[in-house]
Formats: C-alpha cells, structure tokens, sequence
C-alpha cells in the first residue's frame, strides 16, 4: 500500500506498551425526547486511538459524529447522557483514567488541559463581545492548575496565536467580528491548543470557509501535529478532508461505526457501500471528469431505525439477509495498531468501488 | 428544534423526536397552554372576567332596582357585596359593569395595533419619504398629552359615549408600537424570503401582509394584549379624575362614585370600593399574565426550555 | 467579451457592469466591468472568495441590485430601461436561488403555501385543484416524492436539504429560462449538494434552463459547468474565462491555480501532492477599501512583477489556450524565455 508522505501511517515499530490516548468501548448514548422517551444516538461505538494519530469520522449529517465528538469531552447537552459503554484516556504520566467517572471539577481539570475541542462554526464560536485574548485568558483560567499571572496568560496566548501563525499583538486586542473567517478559525485552533493537550478534537473544522482558507487550515492541521504530536480526532462530512489529513477513517451511519480502516485503505477499497458512496458524492478537480452520485434518501430517524441492517433501504446491495440482524464489524484487512480494515456489511466483498468516467480531460 | 446552550447546532447533535406520535390537537393545545403555570393562571382569570361581564348581565339583567332607604347596607346572605349610595346590590353592579372596561379596552387597542401595524410595517418596508413623514407623524402624536386632551375634549363636546373614548384613547397611542413594529421590519425585509417574494413579483401587499407581518404575530399579539391594559388604566383613570362622562355603569365610575359620596370613610361601604378596584386588578394581572404563556408558545426559543 | 452564440441576443448579458457600494463614506467597488453572458440551456459558473464579488454579480444579472455603471440586458433590452410588461417578463424568466435554505423560506408557510403564492399571482393556476396537481407535479421535479408528504410541511420541519430543494421547486414555479444559484458557502451534506447539481443539470438539459452557478469549489465547477463556461472573479473582477475544461485542465491565471491547488482531494494520494497554502504568498484576500494599485492580485501572486503594480491588466486571450485572462506576465511575457510553461506546471495536479 503506497502510503503518502503527509499521512505516514504509524510505525508498527512503536513502542507496544504506549498505550492509545483514547480507548473507547461500547459506547452508548440517548437523547431524552420526552417525559420518558429517548433514542439511542450512539450504538455500540469502539475505537482506539493510539498518540499522535488521526482519525476522520465521516458520515451524513444525522449519523451521530457530533454526537460521538462532544460525548468524548463529555460535551453533551443536557438532554444526551451516556448510557453505557467506557472512554479510557491516558494522559502523559501513563495513567489511564475513566472519562465517564469523573466529576465535574475532574472533567473541568482534564478538558483543555487534556483533552481540548474546536467547535463547528467559527462564526460564532467565539463570544462577540469579548476580545480573543480575553477569551483565550478565561479558557486559561478556568482549566489550569494553579493560578496563573497576567503575564503568564498573556505569554501563553500570545504563544499559541503565533503557532497557528496569527500575529498575537494585532489579535488579541480584537473582537471576533474584526477578524476574518480564516484568522476566527485559527484563533479557535490557538485557543483548542493553549495547554498542548494530547488529544483534539474538532467539529467541522473547514465546512463554510472558503477554498483557500481550508488549505490554510488543513495545511495548518497538518503542521501543528508534527509540531505537538498531539491525536486529533475530527469530524466531517466532506471525504476530501479525511483524504487530506487522516491516518485513518470511521465511518458512521445511524449512530453506529459501519467501516474502520486506514485512510489508504479506506479510499482505495471502501467495503461498505455507505463509504463507498460517500466517496464518490465528493467530485474530484484532477483527472476525468467522473460522475458524481447522490446517495438515494435520507439518514434513518434515530427513532425508528429499519430492522437489521440501517443502511439496507438506501441499499442496492440489501437482501433479505440484511434485514434479519444488524451485521457487526467484520474484519477483512489486519493491520497493525488498531488501523485494521473493517466494515459492518455481510456483502463487503460485493462493494466494487469505481468511479464512472463521462469525459475525458 | 431544541435550544441548548451547547455551542453546537442542536438540530444536528440532537435527533428530533418522531413526529407520528399522535396526540389529539386538542390535547396539545392543553399541554402549550399550561407550558407555564402562571401564564395558565392568568388565562383563566381573563376567561372567567370576560365570561362574568359578557354572559352575567345576559342572565340578570342590566337594570339595578335601588332603595335609597338602604344606602350602604352591609354585605348580607342576599347582597354578598352589600349595597351602594342609591341601595343598588354592588355584585350586581359589578357584573354589569365590566362589559365598558374590556370594550373600551379591546377597541382601543385593536384601534392602536391596526393603525400601528399598518403604518410600521408600510413605513419600514418603504422607506424614504413616506418613512421620515410617519416618523414626524409618530413625534407629533407622542407630544399630544392624552389626560389633557380628553379633559378638553370632554369639556367642549360632550363625550357620552365609551366608544368615543376608545376611539381617542387608540388613536393617540400608536406611535410607540409603530416604532418597533417598523424597526422589526426593517430588519424582516433583509432576510432572504422576502428576497425570494419580490423576486416571484408577487406584489408589495402580499410581501408586506403576507411574507413579513405574520412573522411578527406573537409580537403583535403579545403587544396587542399590553394594549389591552394601557387602554383600561387610561380608561379607569379619566372616570377616577371624573373627566369621562359619569354615565351608565361601569367599574371606573364605581370607583369615581364611591370617591365622590365619601364611601372611604363609611366601613360597611368598603366592599363598594374594594370591588371594582379588585376587578380591575385581576384582569390587568391576569392580561399580563397571558403574555407570558403567549410568549412561551409563540417563541419558539423559549418553548424548549 | 465572451462570444454570444447565434445571432439572437442572449438571454441575460452583462455588460461592462459595476458595482459601487457606499458604506461609512467608503467607496467599495464589489464589481468592476464584468462583462458576460448566458444563454438559454447554458450553464456559466462564477468562482471566487467571498469578496471576489461573485455574489454581487449574479444579483445583477438576477435585477436584485442595479449597477452603478454597465447595463445589464435581457435579450437585448437594457433592464433599467425595461416597460412594465418587459419587466415582468423578465422577473418571470429570472430566477435567483439563496444559498441559504434556513433564511430563504418563510417558517410561517407550510410547502404547499410557499409554492401556490406565485402560482396564484401569476394566474398558473386557477383553482386549489390546479395549485395542487402543479405543486405537486413542481415537488416530483426536484425529486421530493412523494409529494403528498411534503406539501404540508413547514420548513422547521424539513432538512437542509430538503428545504434547498423547496427553494428551487420556488424558483421553477414560474417556469423559468434562466436559475441563478448561489452555494458559495453552502453547508449542506456532499451528497446533498451532488444530487441538486444533478437535478439542476438535467433542468438544464431536458428543459433547456440557462445556469449561472456560484461556487468557491473549482470541483464543484468542473463538474457542473465542464459542458460551459466559468469565470473566475478576483476582488470583484474576471481574472480568468473560458470553457471549464481548459480552465481546469490549463489554468493561466496565477489565481485559477491556487485555487485548483487548494481544493481538497477526495484521494490520499493525490491529496498529498497540493502545494501549501496553493502557492500563495497570503492567505487573506485585501478589503475591498483598500484595494492594492494595479492588478488587486500583486500581493498575492508569485509571479507578480514591477509593471503589475502599475497598471490593471485586461482580460485578453492567453497565448496557446482557448481561454481570456487578465493577467500580464501571461499575456504579454516580458521575458520570452518565460512563457505560459511556467504556469501550466503547477496547473490541474495531472498533465
């Protein structure tokens, strides 16, 4: 498998015993929808994360990335509540600790020390009527150990601003509005790494900014990772931006993982015809013109999901095998730290992944 | 859709529940009504007010038999409220005489919402000139002092009919709705569906009437209400100061006829005071009140709380 | 500038249109003589930043804002010089989409009501049985069957997508020549955005309804427009115009290539070739205030010479390609040794 230099897969020479960041199992989550109904958001998610990797989580809006994101930060509106399941983080000291038990003042020590997120929206992520530094200070504030000078915060701001080359002096004075989307949206990735955390994650880092800017921003990823080797974890629904910065990618549908592979893998032999089809809705600017495909319908009310397989009534590949059990993780491809290739459909080896070439360049 | 403080799109993070769930409309409304307790106490209230003073004079009849001879008799099993100056039963004056305040008072207001919808919207969604004369107009209108006005009025002309009150009470209390409603639509135009309506050429009423005023109905309604108990103070006010004309029966001149016979210094006429000032009291908390359920239902920001 | 077909008027033509806005006593120029045009059945896109003044132009071919200087003309009538009835002609046979489906549909009117208004005030439809059977035919065309579940809907109701496509059966309802869409910074799902491409292209082939389509994503153009034309804007003026496939494939304009540079691979391998940051010397594109002498793109532009800060160059046809562009150091080589090679390197990722 030609790897590419900007994606290195992991070493399989890595030190067996690190263990990974972030180790998730079975995770449940429900959303209440009322006095007492609720549906299941998450089913079952398992996911290692091993240091200073990426990984994509794909999937049409609906599918329960967001969800999965703000549950590993503990993030979750109040009407979401994990239900089961385990997130197992292990910090620089070698010490894992279990996310769903910690307290309140625990979980506010570890986020942003720890563990940092970058919301979705730079627009409004920020408060408008409050300067970025004053901002960046509070997050500084509230989640250090230990109080912490004025000239510390401002060091420390100042520090992360330039790492995601923003000028400190010209924004730290200014307020969210006097900033373009580019500079909010690095300024928000400054404030995700003010404490070097080992893990980040962010929501839609790209989606609504222009096409230059997102190569800034991905370039930008790309660099501040080798910079501080911290696992980022994002969420996203354009498959170019997995192909662009992840060593590897989830797939979810309907709250659950349906693929997980490599990003390699992922691209040159999707197994599921989710992932298939995903790839080939994102149009290509090198090479033919290929034909780009919507996928059929929409994501299945969480509510109601279908009998057996959740993708089935989008499926061309459905039979009636399908609809008889939901078909678990397969695993098709074994690769080293946790990059194995697997999907959640009974007809994986049917999935002929191919674009359909109108014109020629 | 949810509302959470989250700074995440909720309609993303949270799945909204099945819509096939199926309760009877008119238990939904039931359950929006009593979103909030004291909106619902209040809806109750102005129900049962308006319910006294609209069917009450149909079942007992709006003429009062008074016995000079049991001026201010003490509230008895046969008259709960006692009996006033000129020996009429004080209950029975006092469900005759509501009918006056809640007309004055939805007349005045409607007078007040129409002409200030009318003239804000037209004046936000056109601009220019017509727009800095309603401005001028609003200032004009907002200098003229009501109390006074009607003194003058009441003096010169004989200002005998409730109706006649309502008319001027509406018509010199506009301007402030109109500001706000013009300011909602000058912002309302900029969005983009009413982009979307000129662009269909569907005509400036449609745009006006039919795209950007419905998007302010809980706004007007909510105002329309506090409409609704500005007009019955001021109402309330000219009777109490005796510049209304002290005809027929209703609550303000209660209050106005038990100030000018001295009824505060006589205890057993205490319920002729108490009564109407009671009244009024529990519509104007109970008007209020409603908002705040109308609020709740009508915002869909505050209905998810 | 770009060769109308045939010997009729085009449909909607631009023609050396400009746009100043006033704001706080500053003159912005979001466009500056754009001149172009489109045919019926012909699809132009328009790519840029924002701020390039992409979206400023397709509201003046769309009459949504008069140009302060130009003419904008619909089969060869001036709009601003249009009689009543040529105006609402016109109104009928343009139609504009928004980009955002939140804000373009009022959350008081279920679908069906949205739909019947200018059914109704353009006499389409006489009674509430002719509404609904052109409602629903409208709901078929932009593949939301079966209509009976959505015509009583209320946008809050609907998905983003969802919604995007009741916007569009909106701008069908009048039987259009000419769609006018804006997703320049559209939010919607991939697979979302691909399927109204695809509807929007067999409106254009089956019913023969003219395209104009604004995008940031030179991806997106390539695979909506490569049967026409696209434009690419710079501070609000046309850098780069020609047929899609040479623009994709021979990018001139320095500008063309960094966007196709930074466009995101659906492909791990190609993705790790891109050139950081498409080979720009800044990412944030000038305010439209201070606009930079001579050709706005100097700061930027890796090529930039001394005569660019100089004069703005004009949109002509580049040596060797089948494309106008306004850029000197491509047009008029100073140095003969250095001609369009230098630029058809970095273009495309693929000879």
């Amino acid at each position: 498998m030609p790897t590419s230099p900007r994606t290195p897969a992991p070493a399989p020479a890595r030190d067996a015993r690190s263990a990974p960041v972030l180790s998730v199992k079975d995770l449940e989550v429900a959303y209440r929808t009322g006095r007492d109904q609720s549906v299941r958001a998450l089913r079952g998610v398992s996911f290692d994360l091993h240091p200073e990797t990426s990984l994509a989580l794909v999937g049409e809006s609906g599918c329960g990335k967001t969800t999965l994101g703000l549950a590993l930060l503990r993030l979750l509106p109040t009407l979401g509540e994990i239900t089961g399941g385990s997130i197992t983080f292990t910090g620089d000291d070698g010490r894992a600790r279990e996310v769903t038990d910690m307290t309140p003042a625990q979980l506010r020590r570890w986020r942003w020390s720890e563990a940092a997120m970058v919301f979705q929206g730079a627009q409004n992520a920020f408060n408008p009527v409050l300067t970025v530094g004053a901002q960046m200070a509070d997050t500084l504030r509230d989640h250090a150990t230990g109080r912490l000078g004025r000239r510390e915060i401002h060091e420390r701001s100042a520090e992360a601003l330039r790492s995601v080359r923003l000028e400190p002096r010209r924004v730290l004075g200014s307020y969210p509005h006097e900033l373009s989307g580019g500079m909010k949206q690095r300024a928000l990735i400054a404030t995700g790494l003010l404490m070097h955390p080992r893990l980040l994650v962010l929501d839609e880092p790209t989606t609504a900014l222009d096409i230059l800017t997102q190569r800034t921003v991905i370039d930008l990823l790309a660099e501040l990772r080798e910079e501080f080797g911290f696992a980022m974890i994002f969420i996203s629904h354009d498959l170019a931006l997995a192909a662009e910065l992840a060593d590897r990618v989830i797939t979810m549908y309907a709250g659950t993982v349906v693929e997980t592979g490599s990003t390699a893998d992922i691209f040159s032999s999707p197994r599921h015809p989710y992932t298939s089809k995903l790839i080939n809705a994102v149009p290509p600017v090198s090479g033919d013109l290929a034909e780009l495909a919507s996928i059929p319908g929409a994501p299945p009310s969480l509510a109601t999901l279908p009998p057996g397989c959740a993708f089935a009534p989008r499926c061309e590949l459905a039979t009636d095998e399908c609809l008889a059990a939901e078909p678990p993780l397969i695993p098709l491809v074994e690769r080293p730290a946790d990059m194995t290739h697997a999907a959640a459909c009974i007809h994986h080896d049917q999935v002929h992944h191919e674009r359909k070439v109108i014109a020629r360049a | 859709m949810t509302a959470t403080s989250s700074p995440v799109p909720a309609e993303q993070a949270v799945p909204t529940p099945s819509r096939s769930s199926a309760v009877s409309p008119l238990r939904r409304l039931f359950g929006e009504l009593t979103r909030s307790t004291s909106g619902f106490v209040g809806l109750c209230l102005v129900l049962a007010i308006v319910l006294l003073s609209v069917v009450g004079p149909v079942l007992i009849g709006t003429s009062v038999p008074g016995d000079p001879a049991r001026a201010w008799e003490a509230p008895s099993a046969r008259h709960w409220l006692g009996l006033e100056g000129a020996g009429k039963d004080t209950l029975h004056l006092l469900v005759i005489g509501g009918r006056t305040v809640l007309m004055v008072g939805f007349l005045a207001a409607t007078i007040t919402t129409v002409i200030a919808v009318a003239i804000g919207s037209l004046a936000g969604y056109f601009g220019g000139r017509f727009d800095a004369l309603m401005l001028q107009l609003t200032d004009i209108v907002m200098t003229v002092p009501q109390i006074v006005l009607l003194a003058v009025v009441g003096a010169f002309y004989k200002l005998d009919s409730p109706t006649l009150l309502a008319i001027i009470v509406g018509v010199l209390s506009w301007p402030v709705l109109m500001r706000s409603i013009r300011a909602q639509v000058l912002s309302l135009k900029e969005r983009e569906f009413v982009e979307a309506a000129q662009l269909l050429d569907v005509g400036w009423v449609r745009i006006v009437f039919g795209e950007i005023v419905p998007n302010m109905a809980s706004y007007i309604l909510i105002n329309f209400i506090i409409a609704v108990t500005n007009a019955i103070y001021a109402m309330v006010g000219l009777y109490l100061l005796g510049l209304a004309p002290q005809r027929g029966t209703n609550w303000g001149i209660m209050i106005n006829d038990a100030w000018t016979k001295g009824a505060m210094f006589n205890p057993d006429a205490m319920p002729y005071i108490i009564a109407p000032v009671t009244m009024i009291v529990l519509l104007q908390l109970g008007l209020i009140l409603l908002t705040r359920t109308l609020e709740e239902i009508l915002n869909p920001r505050l209905r998810d709380r | 500038m770009p060769e109308t077909t045939g010997t009729a008027a085009p449909l909607i033509e631009l023609d050396h249109a400009s746009q100043v806005f006033h704001v706080k006593g500053e003159d912005l120029p979001a466009v500056s003589e754009v001149s172009l045009s489109v045919d019926q059945g012909e699809v132009l896109c328009l790519v840029g930043e924002s701020g390039s003044g992409k979206t400023t132009t397709a509201r003046l071919a769309a009459g949504l804002a008069a140009p302060s200087s130009g003419a904008v003309r619909y089969r060869g009538r001036d709009l601003a010089e249009m009689s009543r009835a040529e105006r609402r002609e016109y109104r009928r046979a343009v139609q504009y989409i928004h980009q955002d489906p939140y804000a373009s549909l009022n959350p008081i009117r279920s679908v069906r009501g949205t739909l019947s208004i200018p059914l109704r005030r353009h006499g389409l439809a006489r009674c509430a049985a002719d509404v609904d059977a052109r409602v629903d035919e409208l709901l078929s065309t932009v593949d939301l069957t079966p209509p009976e579940s959505y015509s009583a809907k209320f946008p809050h109701q609907l998905s983003g997508g969802q919604r995007q496509r009741v916007s569009v059966a909106r701008g069908l309802t009048l039987s259009p020549k000419l769609l006018i869409a804006d997703e320049s910074t559209s939010m919607l799902d991939v697979s979302i955005r691909v399927s109204l491409l695809n509807m929007f292209t067999r409106l254009r082939k089956e019913d023969g309804v003219g395209f104009i389509y604004i995008t940031h994503d030179l991806a997106l153009a390539k695979y909506f427009a490569w049967e026409g034309r696209t434009a690419v804007m710079y501070l609000g003026r046309i850098v780069e115009v020609g047929p899609t496939p040479q623009i994709i494939a021979n990018p001139q304009h320095p500008y063309t290539r960094a966007l196709l540079e930074a466009v995101p691979e659906p492909d791990p391998e190609l993705a790790a070739r891109k050139k950081a940051g498409g080979g720009l010397l800044s990412a944030e594109i000038p305010s439209l205030a201070a606009l930079p002498t001579g050709c706005t793109f100097h700061p930027r532009c890796p090529l930039a010479e001394d005569r660019c800060r100089a004069s703005v160059p004009q949109l002509l046809p580049a040596p060797g390609a089948r494309q106008d562009v306004a850029c000197m150091v491509v047009t008029d080589p100073a140095d003969p040794a250095a001609p369009a090679e230098a630029a058809s390197g970095a273009g495309g990722g693929r000879p």
